[in-house]
C-alpha cells in the first residue's frame, strides 16, 4: 500500500513542555517496537518514513534514531543522551502514524484474528498472525527492556496487544493527531528511577543497537 | 421556502453512516444541488448508522442531537482507550462501556421509549470512529441544527445514563485470556454481537420510569437508587442532592447540595438530570434529599414544602 506523504499539523504541546517526558519516550519506543514486530522491518523503514515526511532534520540517520529510541527509560542501555526534544517527539509521532498507515492491512488482519480468538475463547497465541506478532514483540521486549527478564509472558502479551490496538487507531489519516493527543494526556507510567538522567557512555543490545561507524 | 434534500454516505468496512437533511434551494446560477456540501444542510436533519456484524446488519437512527452525542461519546471513549485508561462514558442519548479489553457495549436511545444495545469489536469501533470523525469535519453546523421540541424540557425522557443498570465507569482489563491456554472470559461479554431493543419501563426498576401509583415515591426512589448506586472505592464522604420528582415518579432534577456532589455528579445515576428544577414546581411534584455514600449507601428523606 502506498501512502502519500501528508503534512499534519499537530496541536501545540502544553506551555513549558520542551522535552518529552519519560512516559512519552517509552510509549513512542514501544509503538515502534510494535510496528517492528508486525513487519520485521527495523530502522531502515523508520528512516525512509522520516525522509518521505521531510523529517530528516529530526531523524536523519541511524545514530540519531538509536539515541531517540534508547531514551526510553525502560531500555537496558545505560548512559547516552536521554533527552528527547519535543520536536523530535513530534517527528516520531508523524513517523509512527505514517508506518501504521502503511501497515494498516496487516494491523487490521491481526486485530481481526485477535477478536475472533477472544470470541471463541481461544488463545491468541494460536492464531497465526497474532501468535507471530506476540512472539516477536515478547522476544524483542525481553532482549531490550530492563524489566524484560522479570515480567511474565501474560503481562508482556497484554502490553503487546494494547500496542496493536493503539496502532490500529493510529493507522488512520487522523492517526498522528490522535497519537499526539494521547501522549500529552497519558498518565505517567511507573518507570525505573533515575532513568531520565543524562550520561556519557552508551551500550545496547538488539537489532537497533548503535551501528558501527 | 422550498428546499433541496441532500444525502451523504460515509463508508467503512463495518460501518455505514448516512446523513440527510434539507438545504435552501440554491440560486439557479449556482448549479445543481449535487454540488452542495454537507455543511449546506440547515433543517430536517436525520441520520442512519448501519453496523455490519458478520451476516447481519444493525441499524440505528437519530437526529442531530443524537449524532452529536454519538460523536462526543465515541471520541471521548476512544481517547480514554488510547491514554491507557479505558473507561465508560455517556452523553445525553448515547453511552458506551468496555465489556472486556476488545469488546464494547454501545447503548443508544431510539425514539422516546426504546434503547438499543450493540456490542462492538475494536475494529468496528475504529470504523465507527472514522465515519464519525469525517462527518464531524463535514458538518460543523451540527450543534446548531434545530431539533423539533415536542415536549416541555422537564418531560423529556431521562438521559441514557439513568436508563442503564449497572456501572458505566467500568474499567476493562485484558485479563488472563491472553495466556497460551484458553481461559474463561468475562461472563458479561457476549460471544457474538447482539442488539436488544427494550422499553425502559419493561427493563426493571430504572430511574425515570413511571412507578406503580400504589408505591411510596420515597421508597421507590430509594430502592431504585440503591440498585444503581455503585460508590467508588475512594469515596470518603456522602454526595448530597436535592432531587425533584414529578407526580408520576419521573425524575425532573438533581441539584448538588455539597461541593463533592457537584464534582462527582458524573459517577452517579443522577448524572444526566438537569440541576435546576422547574419553577414553579409542577403540580404533585415532590423533593427529596438524597445522600449517596461510601459502600453503596443510599439515604432518602423527603423535603417538606415551605
Amino acid at each position: 500500500m502506498t501512502v502519500e506523504p501528508k503534512q499534519t499539523q499537530l496541536d501545540p504541546q502544553p506551555a513549558g513542555l520542551t522535552t518529552a517526558t519519560g512516559t512519552i519516550k517509552a510509549q513512542l519506543d514501544l509503538l515502534l517496537l510494535g510496528l517492528e514486530s508486525l513487519s520485521g522491518e527495523s530502522s531502515e523503514a523508520v528512516l525512509a518514513a522520516a525522509k518521505a515526511l521531510n523529517l530528516e532534520k529530526q531523524i536523519g540517520d541511524r545514530v540519531v534514531l538509536w539515541r531517540l529510541r534508547n531514551a526510553n527509560p525502560l531500555r537496558r542501555s545505560s548512559g547516552g543522551r536521554k533527552k528527547v526534544d519535543i520536536e523530535e517527539a513530534r517527528a516520531l509521532v508523524m513517523v509512527i502514524a505514517h508506518l501504521a498507515a502503511q501497515q494498516q492491512a496487516r494491523i487490521r488482519s491481526t486485530l481481526e484474528q485477535l477478536e475472533a480468538a477472544v470470541e471463541q475463547e481461544l488463545s491468541p497465541f494460536r492464531q497465526p498472525l497474532v501468535g507471530d506478532y506476540l512472539d516477536e514483540f515478547i522476544s524483542h521486549y525481553r532482549s531490550r527492556m530492563v524489566d524484560g527478564d522479570v515480567r511474565d509472558e501474560n503481562s508482556l502479551a497484554e502490553l503487546a496487544l494494547r500496542i496493536l490496538i493503539e496502532l490500529m487507531f493510529y493507522s488512520s489519516p487522523r492517526g498522528a493527531q490522535r497519537l499526539w493527543k494521547a501522549l500529552l494526556n497519558r498518565p505517567e507510567m511507573d518507570l525505573p528511577a533515575g532513568s531520565d538522567e543524562e550520561g556519557e557512555v552508551a551500550h545496547s543490545s538488539g537489532s537497533d543497537a548503535l551501528p558501527s561507524p | 421556502m422550498p428546499g433541496v434534500t441532500l444525502s451523504y454516505t460515509y463508508q467503512q468496512p463495518t460501518s455505514t453512516l448516512t446523513v440527510r437533511g434539507e438545504a435552501p434551494s440554491p440560486p439557479e446560477s449556482a448549479g445543481t444541488s449535487s454540488a452542495l456540501p454537507p455543511r449546506a444542510i440547515q433543517r430536517n436533519f436525520a441520520c442512519q448508522l448501519e453496523i455490519r456484524q458478520g451476516e447481519t446488519t444493525k441499524t440505528l437512527q437519530g437526529d442531530s442531537t443524537w449524532l452529536k452525542d454519538l460523536i462526543t461519546v465515541i471520541d471521548r471513549y476512544v481517547g480514554s482507550q488510547l491514554r491507557g485508561t479505558p473507561k465508560g462514558t455517556f452523553s445525553g442519548t448515547v453511552a458506551i462501556r468496555p465489556l472486556d479489553f476488545i469488546f464494547h457495549r454501545l447503548t443508544v436511545r431510539q425514539g422516546e421509549n426504546q434503547i438499543a444495545q450493540v456490542d462492538l469489536s475494536m475494529t468496528q469501533l475504529y470504523d465507527l470512529l472514522e465515519n464519525l470523525s469525517q462527518v464531524a469535519d463535514d458538518l460543523p453546523q451540527l450543534g446548531s441544527l434545530a431539533t423539533p421540541v415536542t415536549r416541555a424540557w422537564y418531560r423529556q425522557p431521562a438521559g441514557i445514563a439513568a436508563l442503564l443498570v449497572g456501572g458505566i465507569a467500568l474499567v476493562a482489563g485484558v485479563g488472563l485470556w491472553a495466556s497460551r491456554t484458553p481461559e474463561d472470559r468475562d461472563p458479561t461479554a457476549s460471544n457474538s454481537a447482539q442488539e436488544q431493543l427494550t422499553a425502559p419501563e419493561q427493563s426493571g426498576k430504572t430511574v425515570g420510569s413511571p412507578p406503580s401509583l400504589a408505591e411510596d415515591p420515597l421508597l421507590r426512589l430509594r430502592d431504585t437508587l440503591a440498585e444503581q448506586w455503585q460508590s467508588s472505592p475512594d469515596l470518603q464522604e456522602s454526595l448530597v442532592y436535592r432531587v425533584t420528582v414529578d407526580e408520576t415518579g419521573s425524575l425532573l432534577a438533581a441539584e448538588p447540595e455539597n461541593e463533592l456532589a457537584r464534582e462527582r455528579r458524573a459517577e452517579t445515576p443522577l448524572a444526566n438530570l438537569p440541576e435546576v428544577a422547574p419553577d414553579p414546581l409542577p403540580t404533585g411534584a415532590k423533593q427529596f434529599r438524597v445522600s449517596l455514600g461510601p459502600e453503596n449507601r443510599v439515604e432518602v428523606t423527603q423535603i417538606e414544602p415551605l
